[in-house]
Formats: structure tokens, sequence, C-alpha cells
């Protein structure tokens, strides 16, 4: 019975009644969040938390599309920089209101998602690789040289508006945002959608014979990522009230991929815990800031290379054993 | 046997690659509930004309016909949900998933279709049961032994509901125990008033599974007929059959 039921928890409703345990930590981990303030009111420490918050939308969003649906996409920085540049240059040159902006930052990351969603359908393993590179690229280099004057380059795009001024209401914003976004994409992924995206990752001609309209699911996967990947960088671009080049950078890119290899791929909360804990180590140990790209690159390789599961499958691990060892924990 | 050219039509179907080619004029039909196989030496064109019927590949010339429709156009998982299912000569499980949640994906559409009524788990554990996989359900697919792999292909080609199923080759690098197992799950599956296309090479599961067999060389069809009528053909037994086709004809 057992195996059964944990055999079809990727598919099954209602799970979660059955397993306190499941709940656990995710409350805790909202408990502790939602006291950190509290405990330690330090100015520093929140900001850290809330790019945390930020790139843990921004992680959980790239693993939708690569890490369920197997779409290696390299430059998920576009969908970020996108929004959160949209969001600056409309709330500060045209004067929309921020809310406005917000929107409309979110839409130009669905309307890219899609621009590359649908070149990229035909697409498979490493020119699927370079397309989404080359987009992210292309955005860089406008960012950066061909469009300065709309980007500000360096200096980049100054006086945003913000929603709420002050760091501890940022923080819950941002947390209450995080929690929601992981929520649905983790929903999403447990779902059958979730499962006919996996299927989709590993084989789709399999599963175009399981009357899969695999073109359809990779373009929803598309969207989604590139979605959520806008609301962080729309998030972003209020929070920071300022947006340089920073937010297309080819490190941000890779930063997706790092985060994911170190939580687990293709598991959602893998890749959001990732994030966190490594955007605490980057921003609370700054003089790290300056290896940032070769510590990327070290910690991509050497995942790759040794626990390509992450820290997720580490707890599977551990569980096992538990299952093993007489099933003295079992309920 | 039912109306043959009503269910399945394949009419002057080539398929070239770079003037190679691997499926050259062929037209047949196969009627509602029949059994055909199709033998063919290794490059024959045999799985190419299976790539075709399901849309895998796009034909050069020609045209399918399914239930009186032309589906030439259409893209596989659209002929899937007319009814037509395929197992892979080389399996392609969803490795990292369980037994049992490669065949819910197919279930899911399916259901989504309304061919299932039912819960499509309790579906899908009857697919499994029916090819004797049942005991496998929470196995990680690339666990699995070679023949049960198979096994599972046929499970997720049947969990689609087919009407028409399209199998290729699925008793390769089976045991002879595994080959008369599988054989009875295939015949069981044509009794449930599915029709079946057989390709093997395992010529005397073929035989004995199929109403009508059809003979592929060089990309064309060079016979057509009952196993008995096929066997005693003189140019399929130089073509293709050679000494072991002489000694199945004479027992
Ligand atoms: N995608 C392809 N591209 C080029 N040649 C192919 C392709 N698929 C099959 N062929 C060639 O077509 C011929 C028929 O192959 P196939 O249909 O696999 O034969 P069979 O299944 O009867 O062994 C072979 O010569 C094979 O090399
Ligand atoms: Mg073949």
């Amino acid at each position: 019975m057992r195996g059964m039921r944990q055999g079809m928890g990727q598919v099954g409703q209602g799970m979660g009644l059955m397993q306190p345990k499941k709940f656990a930590v995710p409350l805790v981990f909202v408990a502790i969040a939602t006291i950190i303030p509290f405990i330690a009111p330090s100015v520093y420490l929140l900001h850290v938390l809330i790019l945390a918050h930020i790139f843990v939308i921004y992680a959980a969003s790239w693993d939708i599309l690569t890490g369920y649906t197997g779409q290696l996409n390299l430059g998920h920085a576009m969908f970020f920089g996108l929004s959160a540049y949209v969001v600056a240059i409309t709330n500060t040159m045209l004067k929309t209101p921020l809310f406005l902006s917000v929107l409309m930052g979110v839409a130009s990351a669905f309307i890219l998602s899609v621009a590359v969603g649908l070149p990229c359908l035909r697409l498979r393993g490493p020119y699927l690789a370079i397309t989404t590179f080359s987009f992210s690229w292309v955005l860089f280099l406008l960012a950066s040289s061909a469009m300065i004057w709309l980007s500000g380059g360096e200096e980049g795009v100054r006086g945003v508006k913000t929603f709420i001024v002050g760091t501890i209401p940022n923080y819950y914003l941002s947390l209450v945002l995080m929690l929601i976004s992981v929520y649905i994409l983790y929903r999403i992924a447990s779902s059958e959608t979730g499962l006919i995206l996996k299927a989709i990752k590993e084989d789709e001609d399999a599963a175009m014979a399981c009357g899969i309209d695999t073109t359809r699911y990779k373009l929803l996967a598309f969207l989604m990522s590139g979605t959520f990947a806008g609301i962080a960088g729309a998030f972003y671009a209020q929070y920071m009230r300022i947006v340089t080049v920073d937010v297309v950078t080819l490190e941000l890119s890779a930063s997706a991929i790092a985060f994911s290899l170190v939580g687990g791929i293709g598991t959602i909360i893998g890749p959001a815990m990732g994030a966190y804990i490594l955007t605490i180590l980057f921003e609370g140990f700054a003089w790290l800031a300056d290896y940032r790209v070769l510590i990327y690159n070290l910690i991509i390789v050497s995942f790759v290379l040794f626990l390509p599961g992450g820290l997720m499958s580490l707890r599977d691990l551990l569980r096992r054993r538990e299952e093993e060892g007489g099933g003295v924990g079992g309920a | 046997m039912s109306r043959s050219g009503e269910f399945l039509e394949v009419i002057n179907l080539s398929k070239h690659f770079k003037g190679l080619r691997a499926v050259d004029d062929v037209t047949f039909s196969v009627g509602n509930g029949e059994f055909l196989g199709i033998i063919g030496p290794n490059g024959a064109g045999k799985t190419t004309l299976f790539n075709l019927i399901t849309g895998f590949l796009k034909p050069t010339s020609g045209e399918i016909h399914f239930v009186g429709r032309d589906i030439t156009g259409m893209k596989p998982h659209e002929r899937v949900k007319l009814g037509i299912a395929r197992t892979f000569q080389v399996t392609k499980p969803f490795k990292k998933l369980t037994v049992m949640e490669n065949v819910i994906i197919a279930a899911l559409i399916a259901r989504k279709q309304g061919k299932i009524k039912e819960d499509e788990k309790n579906f899908a554990a009857e697919v499994l049961e029916k090819v004797g996989l049942l005991h496998r359900k929470d196995m990680a697919a690339e666990n699995l032994p070679h023949g049960e792999v198979k096994k599972l292909e046929i499970a997720r080609a049947l969990a689609t509901k087919p009407e028409l199923l399209l199998l290729d080759e699925p008793f390769s690098g089976l045991t002879g125990e595994e080959v008369a197992s599988l054989q009875e799950v295939i015949k069981s599956i044509h009794e449930d008033g599915i029709t079946v296309i057989l390709i093997e090479h395992v010529l005397k599961a073929c035989m004995a599974l199929s109403e009508r067999i059809i003979v592929l060389n060089y990309g064309k069809i060079i016979a057509d007929g009952t196993p008995e009528e096929v066997c005693m053909d003189k140019q399929v037994i130089e073509a293709y059959l050679g000494r072991r086709g002489l000694e199945f004809a004479s027992g």
C-alpha cells in the first residue's frame, strides 16, 4: 500500500492531509521567515533575504522549463532582465503608474517567452541551448551598448518608484510573492501537467506516441517559465529602484543553473532552496562576489559530476535509509 | 473478416531518404479487426512504414486514410487521438518515471478525450495487469529488465485506447519463454477487438498470430496473403526467407 501511494503521489491529489510530515518543513520555514524582522532587525540582512526571495522565484521558474520539461535554457536572465528594464523605463521615462509598469514588465516577459519559445519548439538539445543563449546575449548587447541611450548602460535606469517604502514592508511583500509563486509552480509541477512535462523531458517521441501535443506543452512551459521570471524581475526593479545591465548578464543566467543544481533540478523546491542558500552566501560574504562567475562554474561542474540530483537527492537518500532501517520512524 | 479497405488504407505511399527509396509506392489496406503481419529483411522499410502511418515521418508522396479520413497531414498526437497507437522497435520508456506513471501518461490523454470513463489510475492498473506488469508498477522504468520494457511499450500503447495497434518487433531480444507469454498477451489484445499490425523478425510468432502477411523488400510489397501462401511464394522464398523459409514451408 505504501509503495502504491508513493508511486501515485506525483499524480494524486489530496495527499496532503495524509502526510503531515510533508508540510512540517515549509511551515517551519514560513514561521521563521515571518519572525526574522523581529529577532534580527538588520536592514542589511533583510535586504539580502529580499534578494533571496526574488531569486527563489527566478530559479523555480527556470526549473519548470529546464528541470521538468528538459528544454535547456541557458539564457534565463532575458526574461528577468527584460521585465525589469520595461518596468524601469516605462515608470521613469513614460511616467506610467508603477502597477501599470509592472504589468507591462511581466507582459513583456510573457511575449518574449512566446518569441523565444516558438522557434525553440522545433529545436532539440544543443540547438535549443544555443538559441536561448543567443537571445539573452542579444538582450545583453542591447542593454550594455547598442541601446545605451535607453538602458543607461552601467549607470542604469534610476528613480524607479516602489510599491512600499522601507525594508521591512518589502521583506514581507517579497516573502508573500515568493511563497505564492513557488506554491503555484510546485502545484503545477506535481499535477498531471507536470507529469506530462516530465514525460516530454524523458522522451519526446514516446510522449507524442502517448497522444501528447508536445508542442503545446513545451510552449506552455516556456510561458510559465518566462512569466514567473518576469514577475521576479518586475519586483526586483521596484525594490531596487534602479536597473542596470546586471539583470541581463550571462552571470545571472548561469546563476539559475547553479541555484538549481545545488538544490536539485526538476523538483521546484530544490532550485528554490539552492537560490535561497547561495544568494545569502554571496550577499553575506561580499568578498565572494568577485569570484562569483568562477564559483558558479565550480558549482555547476562539481554538482553535475558528484551530486547531479542536488540537495534534494540527499533528502531522498535519507528517506530511503529511514525506510530500510526497519521503518522505526514509520507511521 | 470485415470489409477491408475502409479501416486503414495506404495508397501509393513512398518515402525517400536522399535517393534511397525506403518505402516505394506501397498500397494496401487493413480491415477492422484484422491481424496483419509485416515481414521483410533488415532495412526493407518496415519501421519507416510505421513512422509514416503514425505521422512520425512525412511521406514523399502518397496518402494514408483511416476510417475513411485522410490523415496524411496529421500530427502523431492527433492520430493517437483518432485511435492509432504504436510501440517502438528501439524501446522508449520514460526511464525516470515509474511503470505506473508511464502508463498513466497515456491514459491521461485518453481520459481527457472521454475514451476512459473510470479513474486513470485504475485503468492503468488494469492495462498493466493485462500485460503482466502490475507487480512492477512502482519500479522506475529504467530498472526493468529488457523483456518487461517491451511489455511496458505495449501497455503504454494500450492505455491510449487504440483501435489500431502497430507493434514494431515486440519479440526482439526476448527469451523463448518470454516470446510465448507475450504472444498470448498480443493474441488477447486482438481478441478484445483491436486491429493489430505486427512487424516481426521472429517468424514463428508472426506466422502463428497473423491472419494475413505482407512481405516488404527494398521498400516494395513483394507478397500479400495468408501465412501459408506467403511461405509458398517463390519470390518471397528467394528474396527473403531463403533456406529458413523453405524449412518453414515444408514444416
Ligand atoms: N531517418 C532516416 N534517414 C535516412 N535513412 C533512413 C532513415 N530511417 C530509415 N532509413 C533507411 O531506410 C531504410 C529502411 O529502414 P527501416 O524502415 O528502419 O527498415 P526495417 O525496419 O525494415 O529494418 C534503411 O536503409 C535505413 O537505413
Ligand atoms: Mg525496423
